[in-house]
């Protein structure tokens, strides 16, 4: 590509896009459309679309629907991360080898060059703190802290062998989110909805629900927009107090009144409109009626009490409370409604037995206990509904966790627990054209290497975008004088499970 | 850097001057620098080779019974003591240090006797030696034998120093108390950088291929042959560097910050791309222009950005007006003539800014700590953390948004939502975005409703006695200039609408009035409804 033709697409990204005609133009013709008006307007920069990714950004307007460049399976994203990172030894990855090998030192082989968080000198070996069975016609091993789960077992494509390269958890929830351990970049959701928009203009196209009582430990950048314009970023939504911040009118105002302030607001900026002649006063417009719809369309939504009692009974879910079970419903409830991606964080989940709420026997059924089955519930309740053809959901921590106990600060301990373990771990996808009953990729005896089937956490994201209508490789943004992708330059999508 | 209260400052002046007496200048001035830095220190996680020992917390070194850790290359050339930073130390404590080998010449074998200590600060003599050594540092307690798991003795740095100069001097003790008073002195300390002393710098190869594992040959610091020289007689450091980029031989620093300065006024800049001013950037639309205020900005205008700023403000091409025909916008839709004044948003802090010194609420205090005004309750998270948003009283809560504080995992969310750089990276360029979320936040966000109250308040207390005088005078504020006959007609009625509404609402004015205490309640709820109105016009937050 020669220079003058590799700045106008980057001019183009940037600009606000003034002249109204040109504005309108693109509203109405979405993604692809736009993509060829772009090379209409730009005299043939020889871009072809498999070979770039014009995705016109619009700053008037920066959400609207867009078509992915290929056909896509999902049209939204349920992401489940339990942050801490859940056991996959006693939940997925059966290994009666480590059962019986309980107590014993660790073998100096699985120490060798090896790098642990917490674990120091020689630790024991910690064998599984769950009953194992198979389940459903596929045959998954799912453990008897998930009963629930097992029962969609044939819905599911587990990932056996996941690895990622961070053992703490703020940089590796941030790779796990944005493609990078350090801060910076964005996150999946936002790159989701800068390429696809969304599909509701009344509810924020990405949603983030936090649980648990803490919020990660990367803090919000893991749902932050990184270097693409900040509109992208989730935007959380709470289950207390205003849904979205600054939802709510003031006390004092009501609906007649803001409506009647509103419809002043936008006739005074008519009239600036027509002075100035600047598009950008017409989505002001815009946005502020949008932005009275939202006041009714979010706690509209967010609203769980108008929900039936058996899907209460399902999800097992409490009107009124903090939880993961009706965050789960809430996620529902957003795809449902037109939402592009809804990011799920539970924080609870790190299971180093320092304590009995980190104990694998004590705290750790607990939080299995509180997710199980509202995480079975939205399966069920998606395909019930249809909406799990085009709703991937996936499940995931950070990383995974020992074969060893762990021996903080190189002596014994009292709880089972495990540390923190990058090289093998499990995940699961389903819907959004993931095939179910799949078991791929596949740990040693100990579940401690992953020895066929290993996928990288860029394999995962790669994943997520195909089945978006993305290719990984060139869904680019150009900055700081390169195009950056979400998978750098790694990743390949995992073809085994789609 | 700790910043010491006026009354250290002046101990530390006489400490400095009875040291130099007692010494050398130079003695005076290291001394000074360890006090004010705690460097130059070996961290305890700097240990290679432990036993019965952990980086507690993963760390701090933490030695149990028997324990043993290993430091290696520390230069002991004219120390005579090892300091140390401890805690969490155990009654009957012992450390021993040999050098270079397990049972290698010992230097320091003592008891650690709290009772001796100066805050957390530890000092013992050791035996004088020559040269760089690794060292192995052994703890003994026999108490602990009974619990080998137990973490004993826990330190975070060590450093080896000379002792105190002047011994036998008689105002001797006074000056050693001083001493350990400023150590102890809980100053406030702000991160900085510094070189590193001779003995911690690295050598720096050029890698074949970029590989590490294949290092040719050693540089020195130097800027790429391609840019102008490093000035001859700048030091090789981070000062020379400095030197070199505002060097009047470089005109890309003037020419980047004239047009950062351009963009901020005009809505873009000369060369659109801000963070990119090479041949991967968008050439500017007028080079002589940026040349011009470039070498002016160094040569005429001394690097004033204040002085700059007039300049370029008070030119034709910036005081135009910004109504155009169709025929030019058409003619020029991007402005990239300059042939009419520009429209840009206001940046999130501006925003802030005017709503708060249209209403006469705005703090005019300069400088200082941070200040936490509003933010609604569960935004603030800060895991591991006590750390508590807790909203500042009176004025600080209406201060320039430049002092809100600032935490990059939990960012200031009326900020953020007006698009300020998120601070994980360096950002070279806000994009301005156009949201209904913006929206929401100036109709509904407290500190804008207060502003709303505060600006009708001023608004009735001036002597304006008619309806449309008010509004006419709101306007004139908020915006600068007078207001048309057919938005005045708005305004009357939304609050005519208002008032009425509030008439049968007394329950609802009152809310909206907060501690505004008035007769007129409903007329009142009215002004800020039409205050609240006029916080959201496309005028009010464009330029």
């Amino acid at each position: 590509m020669n220079k003058k033709n590799h700045q106008l697409p980057k001019e183009a990204l940037h600009k606000k896009l003034e002249l109204e005609t040109r504005r309108v133009f693109l509203k109405k013709s979405g993604w692809g459309l736009g993509a060829l008006a772009f090379s209409a307007m730009f005299g043939g920069c020889g871009l072809k679309m498999e070979e770039s990714i014009p995705t016109t950004f619009d700053p008037g307007n920066p959400l609207a629907s867009k078509f992915p460049p290929f056909n896509s399976r999902a049209k939204s994203v349920i992401y489940i991360h339990m942050a801490g990172a859940p056991s996959q030894l006693e939940l997925f990855d059966y290994k009666p080898a480590l059962a019986k090998l309980h107590g014993q030192a660790c073998p100096e082989s699985l120490l060798a060059g090896k790098q642990f968080a917490f674990i120091r000198g020689v630790p024991s070996m910690l064998g599984p703190q769950a009953k194992f069975k198979q389940r459903g016609e596929s045959g998954a091993w799912i453990s008897e802290r998930l009963p629930f789960l097992a029962e969609m077992a044939d819905d599911i494509s587990f990932l056996k062998a996941v690895h990622t390269d961070q053992f703490n958890h703020a940089p590796a929830q941030l790779l796990m989110h944005t493609g990078s351990a350090q801060i910076g970049r964005p996150s999946i959701g936002s790159w989701a909805t800068y390429g696809l928009g969304t599909d509701n203009q009344d509810l924020p196209g990405f949603v983030v629900l936090t649980s648990g009582g803490n919020n990660p430990d990367a803090g919000k950048q893991i749902w932050g927009s990184g270097f693409l314009p900040s509109v992208y970023q989730g935007v959380q939504c709470r289950s207390k107090g205003e849904p979205v911040l600054y939802l709510n009118d003031p006390k004092g105002i009501n609906r007649d009144i803001r409506k009647a302030s509103i419809d002043a607001i936008n006739e005074v900026n008519k009239m600036t409109h027509e002075e100035f002649g600047d598009p950008e006063t017409l989505s002001r417009i815009s946005q502020y009626e949008l932005a009275f719809r939202m006041q009714t369309a979010v706690p509209g939504v967010m609203d769980i009490n108008s929900e039936p009692d058996y899907i209460h009974e399902m999800y097992g879910t409490e009107p009124g409370k903090v939880s993961f079970a009706n965050n789960i419903l809430l996620a529902r409830k957003l795809v449902e409604n037109g939402v592009r991606f809804v990011q799920l964080f539970d924080w609870g989940w790190d299971t180093h037995g320092t304590g009995p709420g980190g104990a694998l026997n004590i705290g750790f059924i607990d939080k299995c206990n509180q997710t199980d089955r509202p995480v079975a519930a939205l399966l069920k309740d998606l395909k019930q509904r249809g909406l799990l053809e085009e709703t991937l959901v996936v499940w995931g921590g950070e990383f995974g966790r020992t074969p060893m106990q762990e021996n903080r600060n190189g002596v014994g301990q009292k709880w089972a627990g495990r540390d923190h373990h990058p090289d093998a771990f499990t995940m699961w996808m389903a819907g959004g054209g993931i095939k179910g009953g799949i078991s791929h990729g596949e740990t040693d005896e100990l579940g401690y290497s992953g020895i066929a089937g290993q996928q990288s956490v860029y394999d995962i994201q790669a994943t997520i975008l195909h089945q978006l209508g993305f290719d990984h490789e060139k869904f680019t943004y150009e900055f700081q004088g390169r195009p950056f992708r979400l998978t750098d330059v790694e990743g390949e999508v995992i073809r085994e499970i789609i | 850097m700790r910043t010491f209260s006026e009354v250290e400052k002046k101990e530390l002046t006489s400490l400095k001057k009875w040291v130099s007496e007692q010494s050398s200048a130079d003695k005076a001035k290291e001394m000074e620098l360890f006090l004010k830095t705690w460097q130059p220190i070996t961290y305890s996680m700097e240990t290679d080779s432990m036993a019965n020992a952990a980086l507690y917390d993963t760390k701090y070194l933490g030695f149990r019974y028997k324990g043993m850790a290993r430091f290696r290359n520390l230069d002991l050339s004219g120390k005579d003591a090892l300091l140390m930073r401890a805690f969490r130390i155990m009654e009957g404590s012992r450390l021993r240090i040999h050098l270079d080998e397990a049972a290698g010449p010992k230097i320091l074998d003592v008891a650690v006797d709290k009772k001796k200590a100066n805050g957390s600060f530890y000092q013992f003599p050791i035996e004088q030696t020559e040269g760089i050594h690794d060292l192995y540092i052994y703890y003994d307690n026999p108490r602990m034998a009974s619990k080998p798991d137990d973490m004993a003795f826990q330190f975070d740095w060590l450093s080896f120093v000379e002792d105190f100069p002047g011994k036998g001097e008689t105002s001797y003790s006074e000056n050693e108390k001083r001493f350990w008073e400023l150590m102890q002195s809980k100053a406030d300390h702000t991160l900085i950088m510094r070189e590193n002393p001779k003995d911690k710098t690295r050598k720096t190869h050029v890698f074949d291929r970029g590989n590490w594992l294949v290092p040719e040959q050693e540089v020195q610091p130097d800027v790429p042959g391609i840019l102008p020289d490093f000035p001859e007689d700048a030091p090789r450091n981070r000062l020379g560097l400095a030197e070199w980029i505002v060097s009047t031989e470089n005109p890309l620093t003037a020419r980047t910050l004239v047009n950062r300065l351009w963009e901020q006024l005009f809505g873009q800049g000369l060369a659109e791309t801000l963070e990119d001013l090479g041949t991967q950037g968008i050439p500017p639309t007028h080079p002589e222009l940026l040349d011009y205020l470039a070498w002016n900005f160094m040569h005429t205008h001394n690097w004033s950005i204040k002085s700059l700023l007039k300049e370029i403000l008070l030119s034709d091409t910036y005081r135009q007006s910004s109504v155009v025909g169709a025929q030019k916008r058409e003619a020029d839709p991007y402005n990239k003539y300059y042939a009419r004044g520009s429209r840009v948003r206001l940046s999130a802090e501006q925003i802030r800014d005017q709503a708060l010194a249209v209403s006469g609420l705005l703090s005019k205090k300069m400088y200082g700590a941070p200040v936490m005004p509003y933010q609604p309750e569960g935004v603030w998270a800060a895991p591991y953390n006590s750390q508590a948003w807790k909203m500042s009283e009176g004025e600080d809560r209406y201060r320039r948004a430049l002092y809100t504080f600032v935490k990059r995992g939990s960012p200031y969310p009326a900020m953020e939502t007006f698009d300020v750089a998120n601070r994980e990276v360096c950002s070279s360029r806000r994009i301005r975005t156009n949201t209904p979320l913006q929206a929401l936040l100036t109709l509904n966000d407290p500190v804008y409703v207060e502003a709303a109250q505060s600006f009708a308040k001023w608004i009735e207390s001036q002597d304006e006695a008619s309806l449309d005088e008010k509004i006419e005078l709101a306007y004139m504020r908020a915006l600068g200039r007078k207001i048309p006959a057919e938005k005045l007609k708005i305004f009357s009625e939304l609050y005519l609408a208002s008032k009425l509404n509030y008439e049968q609402d007394a329950e609802g004015a009152k809310d909206l009035l907060g501690e505004w205490e008035t007769e007129k309640e409903a007329h009142a709820a009215a002004m800020i409804m039409m205050a609240n109105a006029m916080f959201n016009l496309d005028e009010f937050l464009t330029k």
